[in-house]
C-alpha cells in the first residue's frame, strides 16, 4: 500500500533559480600506438535547448604534452607516457587533465572447455556440413604486475574477421555471450544494495588488481551460446580455424571510473534513489579540472582460443566419414 | 505482611485535578473506573493492593472536574484520597497522619492498612526523572512523552508513533516525508540514542523507515533528551531517548487489541499470583495479507508467478516480580523485525525445449533484547538498578536466482547466489544508582560494561553453471570490542534559586588492540526567578564510538553499523545551550525559548564519488572524516491542561559539515538544514467521548544537490550504445533548497462503551510536497510534431491518506 502510494506521486515543472557558468569539457581516449585525439566541447544548462544541438568549441586551443613536453598533432602514444591535455577558450576558459598511458599486461589462455555441445550434421553426399551450439569455459590467465593498483577491461571478438561465405565454402561462428555474473571480479563494483536488489554486472568487464595485486587471477570466462557453422564441398581444414580473441586492456584509473559511474548511472539502485531526492545525486565522473569529461587511456595485449581441435572432433569425423 | 503495590498506569505529564471528567457506572470494580478517569485525565494512582478490594463504583458524572468526581466516587468507601501533581494517592481514612514528602520527582506517599506509622516509600519502579515542568528541573531541552501524548498526535495510517511525535518538537526534523527518521539539532540519525528499558536499541524503524519499532500501546513513558544532557547519557552526538515500558497490572487481566489498516496490535497484562505480574504485546502488519489477493488476481493473469510477502511485527514481553518492599525485578523480552520475500517463478514446461526461471529474495532484520533487571532499594534515600541484557541487531539477506533451460540445444542449468549478514551482538551489565543525599541533592551515578560484537556486512556470492561452480567471499573483519562506562552526576538545589545538574561521563572503548577515551563533563544550571520565570544554561560533550553507514535517506537492511576503527577518532561534540521558561502557577500554560550551538568532531560520512570504491575494501577507505556545527533558537507555547491543550513550536537554525573529501572540501548546509520550522499541535476534547487532535508542521524546504549542467559524454570502447548519454556536471553539495514543506495531519477519537475509534487524515488537504528535482523530457507539440523537451520536475509524494482504526480495551 505504501508503495502504491509512493508510486501516485508526481512530477511538476519548474524553472530553478541557480546561477550556471559553462565551462570546457575535454574529452580523449589515449591508447598506445596510436595518435592522441581531443573532443573539446562546452557544458550547457541541462534545460538549455540550443545548446543540445552542438557543444563544440570553436576557439579552443589545445595543447599536447608528453611526459612534459608539448606534443604535435602526430604524436604517438607509448606506454608509461604521462600525457597532459590544456584547452584554453576566450569564452568558456581554461581546462586541462592528465593521464599515464598504462603498460599492457599479456593474458595468456590456461585452459579451455566446450560445453553443453549440440551437433547438427548434414547429409549431403560428398559435402560436410554441420551446426554445432556449444557453450565454451575458458580459464584466462592474467599476471598482474606490482603497482599500486591496475585496472584493466576485457574485451571479446571472434576470428577470422572475414570469414568465407562463398557458396559451398562457407563458415561463420558466433561468439555468443559472455556470462559476467560467472566471474567474480567483474561484479566487485556491485554494492550489496544492488547485488539484493538484483542487479547483476550486465556485461561489466572491467576490473581491478585489488584482490591480487602483483600476482597472477586467472578469470573464469563462461561464453554461453556459441555457434559454428560450417558447409563446404569436400573438407577444408581451414575453415576449423577460428575461435575467440580475448583483448584485455590495461587502462587508466579514470577509464576504469568512468565505467563504474556509467554502471551505477544506468544500473544501480543508489543512483535511481538519487535521482529521487532519496539518496545523494550522482554527477558524471571526471578527471578534468573543470569536472565535465574524461581523458583516459589504455594499452592493449590480446590472446586467442582456436577452436579447431575442438571442432574437428565434432565436425572432422563426420567429414572423414563420408 | 504489608503488602505495598504501586500501580502506575498511562501516564500523562503536566495533567491537572482541575481537569474534567465523565464516569458513568454502576457497580464496576473501582479499578476499572480509575482506568477510564486515567484515560481522560492521564493521571496515576497510588495504592496498596488490597485496598480496593470488593469495593464498586455507582456514579453517574459528567463533565465534572476531576476532585469533585473523585469525592463522589469515594463517598462512604472508607478511602481518602490526595491529588499529588500528576498522581492520585489512595488511602484508608484511619490512617496515620502523613509525613511531609520530599520534594523530587519519584517519591510516593503511601499508607498501609497494616501501618501503624505512615512511610514514606520509596518508588521501585523506575519513573521518569522528567515529572516536574521545565520550569523547576535543570535539563533544557528535555521531554517527558507519554503514552497518551503519542496517541493525541496524527500520524500517517493511524499509526502512533513516539518518534513521529517527537517531530513536533522544535528542533527535531523528521528528514524525508512520512518516514521515522530523527534528526535533533544538526545532527545525524544515527546520533540518537534508543534505550529501551535501559538497553541501547540499533534498529529502530519498520518499512524502510515509515513506522519506527516502538509499539505505542505497552509504552509508559519516554524521557527525552536534545540539548543537556545528564550524565547517565552518552554515547551518541545529539539526542538521548530512554523508553520505559508500563509493568503489568495487579488488578485483574486488562488488554486491548487494536485493528487499522496496516497493523494490528494485542496488549495483554496481569497479575500471576499476588507478588508478579506480566504483560505481552505484539504488533503485526498486515501488508503481507493485503497483498494475497491483489498478487493472485496479477498472477493468474500472467504466466509469470510473481511473489511478494512483507511484514513488520514488534513482539514485547515483560514478567514483573516483587520480591520485597525493597526489591522488584524483571525480565523482559523484546523482538522486533522485518521480512521480506520477494521473487518470480517463469517457466514453460509444456514445449520441448522448456524452460524454468526462478528469483527468490529474502530480507530479515530486525533487533532482538533480552534482560533482567532488579530494582532495589537500599535505604529509604537511596535505590539502585541493576541491568543485564543481551541486545542483538541481524540483517540478513539472501539471493537466489535458478535457470534451468530443457531440450537438445542450449540444455543446461544455472544457478546465483549471494548471502550478507550484518549482525551486532551486545553483552551489557549495567549498575545504577540513585542517591537522595539530603533535601537538596540527589546524586546518581552507575557504570556499565558492554561487550560489542559487529560484523559490519559479510557477503558471499556464488555461481554454479552446469558442472562449474564459483564462490568468492568478501574481506570483511568481524570485530569485538570492549566499552566501559563510568558516571556520576549530582542534581543539586542552592537555595531556593538555583538548581544544577553538574555530572561526568567517561568511557573507554577497546577494539583492534587499541582503547579510545572520552570524557563527558555536563553541566545545566536553573536559575529560577520570580513569578514563574527561570533562566538556564548548560554545557555538553557527549562522544560516540558506533555509527552508521547509509548511502540512502531510507532505512535499510544494508546500513551497517560500524565501529571507530583504524585512523579514525571517536566522534565528539560540545554543545552549549541557554534557554527562558516560564510557567504561571496555574500551570495551564508554558512557554520556553532555548537556544544552543553544537560543535561536531570527526564526524563521518561517504566521500564523494565513493561508489568507485569497490565495496570490497573496507569500508573505511570509502568514508572521510570531518565536521559539522549547528546553531538555533527553539520556541514553544503550550497549553499544558484544560480541553484544549497544544502547543505552537518555532525553531530557527543552522546546520552544516565541512569533509576534506567532500565538496572539494569547502563547508556546505546538511541535508536537513531546515532554517525555520513551525509545528502546531492542537488536542481538543469536545466532550468524554470525543476528542479532536490536529497537527500543522510547516518548515523551510530540505537541502538537495541540484545539478543543472551537462556535458558530453564520452565515447569509449567497451561499452554498449546506451552508455552515450550525457552526464551531469557536479554542483556544491546541498545547493538547492526544495520549496516550503507543510502539511496538516487531523486525527478523532471516538470513545465507546468498550473501546474507540480513530480515525486520522495525513496530509488532509493533500499538498503534495516535494522531495526531490529530477531532470526528464518532457513531450511536447509543435507544429504539429511531437518533441522531447528537457525539463526539471519536481518529485512530489504522499498525497492525503485517510485511515480508520479500532482499539477494543478490555
Amino acid at each position: 500500500m505504501a508503495l502504491a502510494l509512493l508510486m501516485c506521486g508526481c512530477y511538476e515543472d519548474f524553472t530553478p533559480k541557480v546561477d550556471t557558468q559553462p565551462v570546457l569539457c575535454l574529452n580523449s581516449l589515449i591508447t598506445a600506438g596510436e595518435p592522441v585525439e581531443v573532443e573539446v566541447t562546452h557544458t550547457w544548462l541541462f534545460t538549455d535547448e540550443a545548446g543540445t544541438a552542438d557543444h563544440s568549441v570553436g576557439d579552443a586551443r589545445v595543447t599536447i604534452f608528453a611526459n612534459g613536453e608539448a606534443a604535435g598533432p602526430d604524436y604517438i602514444a607509448r606506454e608509461g607516457d604521462h600525457i597532459r591535455i590544456v584547452a584554453e577558450s576566450r569564452r568558456y576558459g581554461r581546462a586541462e587533465a592528465e593521464v599515464t598511458v598504462p603498460y599492457s599486461v599479456a593474458p595468456s589462455v590456461v585452459e579451455w572447455t566446450p560445453e553443453n555441445v549440440s551437433v547438427w550434421r548434414g547429409s549431403i553426399q560428398g559435402w560436410t556440413e554441420a551446426d554445432m551450439r556449444f557453450d565454451l569455459n575458458v580459464a584466462l590467465r592474467v599476471p598482474d604486475p606490482a603497482a599500486a593498483v591496475n585496472y584493466y577491461h576485457l574485451g571479446r571478438r571472434t576470428f577470422p574477421d572475414d570469414m568465407p561465405g562463398v557458396y559451398g565454402h562457407e563458415m561463420s561462428i558466433y561468439g555468443g555471450s559472455l556470462e559476467t555474473e560467472f566471474e567474480p571480479i567483474f561484479s566487485e563494483h556491485v554494492s550489496e544494495l544492488d547485488a539484493v536488489s538484483g542487479n547483476d554486472s550486465y556485461g561489466f568487464t572491467f576490473f581491478t588488481d585489488r584482490q591480487f595485486s602483483g600476482k597472477s587471477y586467472t578469470l573464469h570466462l563462461y561464453n554461453e551460446g556459441m555457434s559454428y557453422f560450417i558447409m563446404c564441398e569436400g573438407f577444408d581444414s581451414e575453415l576449423l580455424n577460428c575461435g575467440l580473441v580475448f583483448v584485455l586492456s590495461s587502462v587508466s584509473e579514470s577509464y576504469y571510473n568512468w565505467a563504474v559511474y556509467k554502471w551505477n548511472i544506468d544500473h544501480s539502485l543508489i543512483g535511481d534513489l538519487g535521482d529521487i531526492g532519496l539518496g545523494d545525486p550522482m554527477w558524471g565522473y571526471s578527471n578534468v579540472s573543470t569536472g565535465a569529461g574524461v581523458v583516459a587511456a589504455r594499452a592493449c595485449s590480446e590472446c586467442a582460443v582456436n577452436l579447431a581441435p575442438f571442432l574437428k572432433d565434432h565436425v572432422g569425423t563426420q567429414a572423414s566419414g563420408l | 505482611m504489608r503488602r505495598i503495590i504501586l500501580f502506575l498506569l498511562a501516564a500523562v505529564a503536566l495533567s491537572s485535578a482541575a481537569q474534567k471528567v465523565t464516569v458513568s457506572a454502576v457497580d464496576r470494580p473501582a479499578a476499572e473506573v480509575f482506568r477510564s478517569i486515567i484515560g481522560q485525565t492521564g493521571m496515576n494512582f497510588v495504592y496498596s493492593s488490597d485496598l480496593l478490594a470488593g469495593i464498586k463504583v455507582t456514579a453517574d458524572i459528567k463533565d465534572m472536574p476531576l476532585r469533585k468526581a473523585l469525592d463522589i466516587i469515594f463517598k462512604d468507601t472508607g478511602i481518602e484520597y490526595k491529588v499529588k501533581g500528576r498522581n492520585v494517592v489512595l488511602k484508608k481514612k484511619r490512617a496515620a497522619k502523613q509525613k511531609p514528602q520530599p520534594a523530587g520527582p519519584s517519591k510516593f506517599e503511601v499508607v498501609t492498612p497494616s501501618a501503624d506509622k505512615s512511610t514514606l516509600l520509596e518508588e521501585i519502579v523506575v519513573v521518569s526523572r522528567l515529572e516536574s515542568p521545565a520550569v523547576e528541573t535543570a535539563e533544557i531541552g528535555a521531554r517527558k512523552v507519554t503514552e497518551a501524548q503519542i496517541r493525541n498526535t496524527p500520524v500517517m495510517f493511524g499509526e502512533y508513533d513516539v518518534i513521529k511525535a517527537l517531530h513536533t518538537h522544535p528542533g527535531v526534523a523528521e528528514g524525508a516525508e512520512g518516514m521515522a527518521g530523527m534528526y535533533v539539532h544538526g545532527g545525524n540519525a544515527d546520533e540518537n540514542l534508543y534505550m529501551l528499558d535501559n538497553v541501547p536499541l540499533y534498529q529502530v524503524n519498520h518499512f524502510g523507515g515509515l513506522f519506527s519499532a516502538f509499539n505505542s500501546d505497552i509504552i509508559r513513558y519516554v524521557d527525552f533528551f536534545k540539548s543537556s544532557f545528564p550524565a547517565k547519557y552518552d554515547g551518541r552526538l545529539s539526542s538521548f531517548m530512554d523508553v520505559r515500558t508500563r509493568n503489568g497490572s495487579f488488578d485483574g487481566h486488562h488488554g486491548s487489541a487494536r485493528i487499522g489498516l496496516t497493523s494490528g496490535a494485542f496488549n495483554i497484562s496481569g497479575p500471576i499470583g499476588s507478588r508478579t505480574s506480566y504483560l505481552a504485546g505484539i504488533r503485526r502488519s498486515w501488508f503481507d495479507v493485503l497483498t494475497v489477493p491483489a498478487l493472485a488476481l496479477i498472477n493468474s493473469a500472467e504466466q509469470e508467478e510473481i511473489r511478494f510477502h512483507y511484514y513488520f511485527m514488534d513482539l514485547n514481553a515483560k514478567v514483573s516480580h516483587r520480591f520485597s518492599d525493597k526489591a522488584t525485578g524483571f525480565v523482559s523480552v523484546y523482538f522486533g523485525d522485518d521480512y521480506l520475500k520477494t521473487g518470480s517463478k517463469d517457466k514453460d514446461s509444456e514445449s520441448y525445449s522448456g524452460w524454468l526461471y526462478e528469483e527468490k529474495y529474502n530480507f530479515h532484520w530486525g533487533n532482538l533484547v533480552a534482560q533482567a533487571g532488579l530494582n532495589y532499594r537500599v535505604t529509604p534515600e537511596m535505590s539502585a538498578e541493576f541491568t543485564a541484557a543481551y541486545t542483538r541487531y541481524f540483517s540478513g539477506i539472501r539471493r537466489h536466482e535458478t535457470e534451468i533451460l530443457k531440450g537438445s540445444e542450449s540444455a543446461g542449468n544455472s544457478e546465483l547466489y549471494s548471502r550478507t549478514n550484518n549482525n551486532i551482538n551486545d553483552w551489557i551489565f549495567r549498575a545504577d544508582f540513585d542517591w537522595r543525599v539530603s533535601e537538596n541533592s540527589r546524586l546518581r551515578y552507575g557504570a556499565n560494561y558492554v561487550r560489542h560484537s559487529f560484523l559490519p556486512s559479510r557477503t558471499v556470492r556464488g555461481n554454479r553453471v552446469g558442472d562449474t561452480a564459483i564462490e568468492s567471499r568478501d574481506s570483511t573483519n568481524s570485530y569485538g570490542a570492549n566499552e566501559f562506562n563510568i558516571y556520576a552526576e549530582d542534581d543539586l538545589s542552592l537555595g531556593q534559586h538555583i538548581r544544577l545538574n553538574a555530572g561526568l561521563h567517561a568511557s573507554l572503548f577497546h577494539i583492534d588492540g587499541k582503547t579510545k577515551g572520552g570524557v563527558s563533563p555536563r553541566l545545566s544550571v536553573n536559575w529560577r526567578l520570580n513569578d514563574g520565570w527561570a533562566l538556564k544554561g548548560a554545557y555538553s560533550r557527549t562522544v560516540q564510538y558506533v555509527h552508521q553507514l547509509s548511502n540512502t535517506y531510507l532505512s535499510l537492511p544494508t546500513d551497517q553499523w560500524i565501529p571507530i576503527t583504524g585512523s579514525f577518532k571517536p566522534q565528539t561534540a560540545d554543545k552549549i545551550a541557554a534557554g527562558a521558561y516560564w510557567q504561571p502557577a496555574s500551570g495551564i500554560y508554558a512557554f520556553s525559548v532555548e537556544a544552543y550551538w553544537k560543535w561536531m568532531h570527526n564526524l563521518v560520512d561517504y566521500r564523494d564519488e565513493y561508489y568507485l570504491r569497490p565495496p570490497l575494501e573496507m569500508w573505511n577507505e570509502r568514508i572521510v572524516a570531518g565536521r559539522g556545527t549547528a546553531k538555533g533558537i527553539d520556541v514553544k507555547v503550550e497549553k499544558v491542561f484544560g480541553k484544549l491543550t497544544g502547543h505552537i513550536a518555532y525553531s530557527l537554525a543552522w546546520t552544516d559539515r565541512t569533509f576534506a573529501g567532500k565538496n572539494g572540501g569547502h563547508t556546505f548546509p546538511a541535508r536537513f538544514d531546515n532554517r525555520h520550522s513551525v509545528n502546531i499541535l492542537l488536542n481538543w476534547k469536545v466532550n468524554g467521548k470525543v476528542q479532536l487532535n490536529a497537527s500543522w508542521t510547516g518548515r523551510s524546504g530540505n537541502r538537495f544537490t541540484l545539478l543543472p549542467q551537462m556535458w558530453q559524454a564520452p565515447d569509449f570502447d567497451g561499452f554498449d550504445s546506451y552508455y552515450s548519454e550525457d552526464a551531469p556536471l557536479r554542483a556544491p553539495v546541498n545547493n538547492y533548497r526544495l520549496p516550503f514543506y507543510h502539511r496538516l495531519d487531523l486525527s478523532c477519537t471516538v470513545n465507546n462503551s468498550r473501546g474507540y475509534w480513530t480515525f486520522s487524515l495525513y496530509n488532509a488537504y493533500s499538498h503534495m510536497n516535494a522531495i526531490g528535482v529530477r531532470r526528464a523530457w518532457r513531450d511536447v507539440r509543435v507544429d504539429g510534431s511531437t518533441v522531447s523537451r528537457p525539463v526539471f520536475q519536481k518529485i512530489k509524494l504522499l498525497p492525503i491518506i485517510p485511515s480508520i482504526s479500532y482499539t477494543w480495551l478490555f
